[in-house]
Formats: structure tokens, C-alpha cells, sequence
């Protein structure tokens, strides 16, 4: 999701995210993303 | 030693001093849990020596999965900040229903951190070795229940399976194991993961004494259907196989008169569903420490819990919608069959230092996708028995029996039938 959103949500949250952790969430939202498609696409 | 002629303690004793030796190379045993086993294995010697009859585990040893409770010691659950959390208070109801039928809990056994992922390489634990080959994964999350039994220090152990976590470790060190039907099994005292897909089950080096412990431990006794309409699972479960195991599978195939094939609808669907509701589920689980104690994770795991509890409710609840439709139609095949066969993984345990495998002909992590062919059938909550495929290989690879909701019973005579007959069987780790 864009930076600004998944700020938003953290926020929502109130969540601040450790350094650490940014790259492999982002890498793993986009894997959660993709499986997302794939249920509602069916491919 | 129900006749005397043996006593539990010297099992016990032998158990131990196996494992004091030879586990340092595995990483398969995280505690050894050798006084109260000594104590217990002297409760069951005096029960036979006073004539009585321990029951059908006498002086069994076995291990259990660091998820579950045993009294006095904190459940892990393979997270190293919970190794001074407060001990359990009691055991879990699984391991009383082992001790009760005779068996002697001796070990706890590694896992990945709170069972999310497929591979068993921890970063406060250590990394568990296939007993074949230690440069190979042992498989997971139940890799140390698995290594265990594989490498001969434990004839019995219990792990559980949420995404393939019996099925995957099973097959990739050659062993048996047992995803029972979803809710057949008290989960209590077990550290919880998805509520939806979780189980628990046993490990052995044989059909026979699955069974064995599938009754200790409370399975239905039932019946099994001794002529079974088998069928094997066609599309999904046929692509990404190792070309010496699928030849493997379509000797097996034939010999057992050609088996229909079987097409499940929506398999890459029922993948994706399992893994968004788990990814949801476990992220929610462990909001709370992610939001306080997210360094003290293991790295791997913590940034696919985040990832989850950062999921929208709309997707959580459409996979969870689409896991329902799924069920009814997985239900539909066995209408005309009654055992469905499969891969339980695509090859042979992925080195640790590449721990990667082919799917669609690209690289990709072991961890997160070696349940290719376990992740999917598990939405449908049937029971499933894992076993190992005998093969030219030098390593194991493993086949999935999956059966009619509460039907263990046929799953099980139909693996003891097979392993007879030469086609299924626990190669011996080197």
C-alpha cells in the first residue's frame, strides 16, 4: 500500500514501526498482496 | 515390557543417553526432561510389577513440540522472549493422554517461532538438521518432532500442523505422520496459532504405530473401509514435482490399477486463502508484543506477523467466506472416493544454505513455501497422513493420504497395507 496509507494505518494503530522491520513488512505486504489477488482473481 | 521382561526405566535411560550424544548435531531436542521422565518410567515399572497393565505405550518414550504445556517449565512456543515466561501449571491434555496409555514424556523438541514456517531454523534454538542429510532442512514448523523420530533418538513424538506442519517435516525425513481431522484432538494446553486450520498429531517410523498412538491419544476408533476407492489429485498437485518422484508416484499409481484422476477446483485460491487467514490470524495473536517487544522477535517471523496484522478485515473475512465454499466442495469428492493421493512436497529437504525451491520455475523461499501442496488442503480440514514414498532417491520425499472428514481409520489401514507391501517406509537415516 502507498507509504502515505500504511502511515495512516500504523497511526490508527498507534504503532510506531522499528527501522529494523520496514524492509521485510514491505517486502511481505507486497507477498499478502499478491495472494489477495490470487483469491480474488482465481490466478 | 508390558510381560516384565524389560523395564520402562532402561527405555527411558536409553532414550536419554542417545539423545545426550547424539543430539548436539541435530538441534533436534531443546530440553531434556530427564528426572521427571525417570520418575515416570519408575511409575510404570512398579504398575507392572504390582500386575497391572500400564497400557499400549508402556514405557514408551516420547518428545513433544515446544508449543505444548509441560508443567513447571515455560512454553517456548520457539520464541526465545518467552523463555522466562510463567511455567505451565499442568501438562497439555495431549501429553496426559500419552502418559495415561503408559508413554513417558522425555523431550521438548525445536520448532520455527510460533510454528510460521515450514523450515524449523530459529533464531534463538538453532537451526534442525534433516537426520539424512544435516546440510538439508528437517522441514517445519514440527522439525524437531520429526528429526527426532527420523533419527531414531524417539520413537514417538507430537507436533501440529496448521499450513503442513506434521505433513512437510514428515516427508522431508522420511517418517509418518498424522494431520487428524480439524477439532478431532483437544487443543488444550497447546500455544494456539490459527484457530481455523490448527491441529495437533503424532510422529512414528511406522503405519502401525501411528495408529497406536492415534488411539492413545483419543482418535476415533472407527472402522476402516477395507476395500478404499482411491484417486489421485490431478493439476495442481501434478505440476512441480521432482521428475524421479513423480515417476515414483506413477509406479504406485499403476500398481494400484490406475487411479482415477481427481481435479480440485480453486486449489491456488484455497492456498492463497489459507495463507492470508493465517497471516490475519497469527498477525492479531501477537499484536500486542509485536507493538511492544518487536526486536525481541525472530526476524523472519516478526516482519510476516506484522504484514498480517497490518491485513484489512475485508480481506480476512473473503478468504474465510471462500474457505467455507472450498470445504463443500472437497466434501463432494468423496462422494464417489474415499482416499485422495498426493504430494506432501514437491522433492528432497532444500539445503540450508539455499533455502530455496523451484515453483513455476522460479526461486523461492523454503520457509514461506514448502507447504505448496500441504497449505491448500488444510482449509478443507480433512484428516491427511503423510508417509514416505519408497523411491531410487537418496533422499526421502513423502505422499499425502487424504481422507473423508473423521475417516483416520481408513487412512491408516490403507498406509500399514502399503508400507506391507513394500511402497511406503521409513528410510534409515545414515
Amino acid at each position: 500500500m502507498p507509504d502515505a496509507i500504511a502511515s495512516l494505518a500504523l497511526a490508527t494503530l498507534d504503532w510506531d514501526l522499528p527501522e529494523e522491520c520496514l524492509d521485510g513488512v514491505r517486502s511481505n505486504l507486497m507477498l499478502l498482496a499478491e495472494h489477495r489477488r490470487i483469491l480474488e482473481d482465481g490466478r | 515390557m508390558r510381560s516384565g521382561a524389560r523395564s520402562a526405566l532402561s527405555f527411558v535411560d536409553e532414550a536419554i543417553a542417545d539423545i545426550e550424544t547424539r543430539n548436539a548435531a541435530l538441534c533436534a531436542v531443546t530440553r531434556l526432561l530427564a528426572d521427571r521422565a525417570r520418575s515416570r518410567a519408575g511409575a510404570v515399572d512398579a504398575i507392572v510389577a504390582g500386575g497391572g497393565d500400564p497400557g499400549p505405550l508402556a514405557g514408551v518414550p516420547f518428545g513433544v513440540k515446544d508449543l505444548f504445556d509441560v508443567a513447571g517449565l515455560p512454553t517456548t512456543a520457539g520464541a526465545g522472549m518467552r523463555r522466562d515466561a510463567a511455567p505451565a501449571t499442568e501438562d497439555a491434555e495431549a501429553v496426559c493422554r500419552l502418559e495415561a496409555a503408559g508413554g513417558v514424556l522425555v523431550a521438548t523438541l525445536n520448532m520455527d517461532e510460533y510454528a510460521y514456517g515450514f523450515a524449523t531454523v530459529n533464531a534463538t534454538f538453532g537451526t534442525t538438521r534433516n537426520p539424512h542429510d544435516p546440510q538439508r532442512l528437517a522441514g517445519g514448523s514440527s522439525g524437531g518432532s520429526a528429526a527426532a523420530v527420523a533419527a531414531g533418538l524417539l520413537p514417538l513424538t507430537l507436533g501440529s500442523d496448521t499450513n503442513g506442519s506434521i505433513r512437510v517435516p514428515a516427508a522431508l525425513c522420511g517418517i509418518f505422520g498424522l494431520r487428524p481431522t480439524h477439532g478431532a484432538l483437544p487443543l488444550g494446553g497447546a500455544f494456539p496459532f490459527v484457530d481455523r486450520l490448527d491441529v495437533i498429531g503424532p510422529f512414528t517410523r511406522s503405519a502401525r504405530e501411528l495408529d497406536i498412538a492415534w488411539r492413545a491419544l483419543g482418535g476415533l476408533a472407527a472402522s476402516a473401509n477395507p476395500a478404499p476407492r482411491i484417486a489421485r489429485l490431478d493439476g495442481w498437485f501434478m505440476t512441480n514435482v521432482e521428475p524421479g518422484f513423480a515417476t515414483a508416484l506413477d509406479a504406485l499409481d499403476a500398481y494400484l490399477g490406475g487411479l482415477p484422476r481427481v481435479a480440485l477446483p480453486d486449489v491456488a485460491r484455497a492456498r492463497s486463502a489459507s495463507f492470508l487467514i493465517t497471516a490475519a490470524e497469527g498477525g492479531a495473536r501477537h499484536l500486542p508484543e509485536l507493538k511492544a517487544r518487536a526486536l525481541e522477535f525472530d526476524p523472519a517471523t516478526r516482519d510476516r506477523l506484522i504484514a498480517g496484522a497490518l491485513q484489512p478485515a475485508a480481506t480476512y473475512a473473503a478468504a474465510l467466506e471462500f474457505a467455507d465454499r472450498f470445504r463443500s466442495r472437497v466434501e463432494a469428492l468423496f462422494t464417489d472416493h474415499d482416499v485422495l493421493i498426493a504430494p506432501a512436497v514437491g522433492g528432497v529437504a532444500p539445503r540450508i544454505d539455499a533455502a530455496t525451491i523451484e515453483v513455476d520455475g522460479k526461486q523461492v523461499p523454503a520457509r514461506a513455501n514448502l507447504g505448496l501442496f500441504t497449505q491448500p488442503l488444510s482449509l478443507a480440514g480433512m484428516p491427511i497422513l503423510a508417509a514416505p514414498l519408497r523411491w531410487s532417491g537418496a533422499l526421502p520425499v513423502g505422499v499425502q493420504l487424504v481422507g473423508r472428514w473423521g475417516d483416520e481409520a481408513t487412512l491408516l489401514a490403507l498406509a500399514e497395507r502399503l508400507e506391507s507391501e513394500g511402497w511406503l517406509g521409513a528410510p534409515t537415516a545414515p
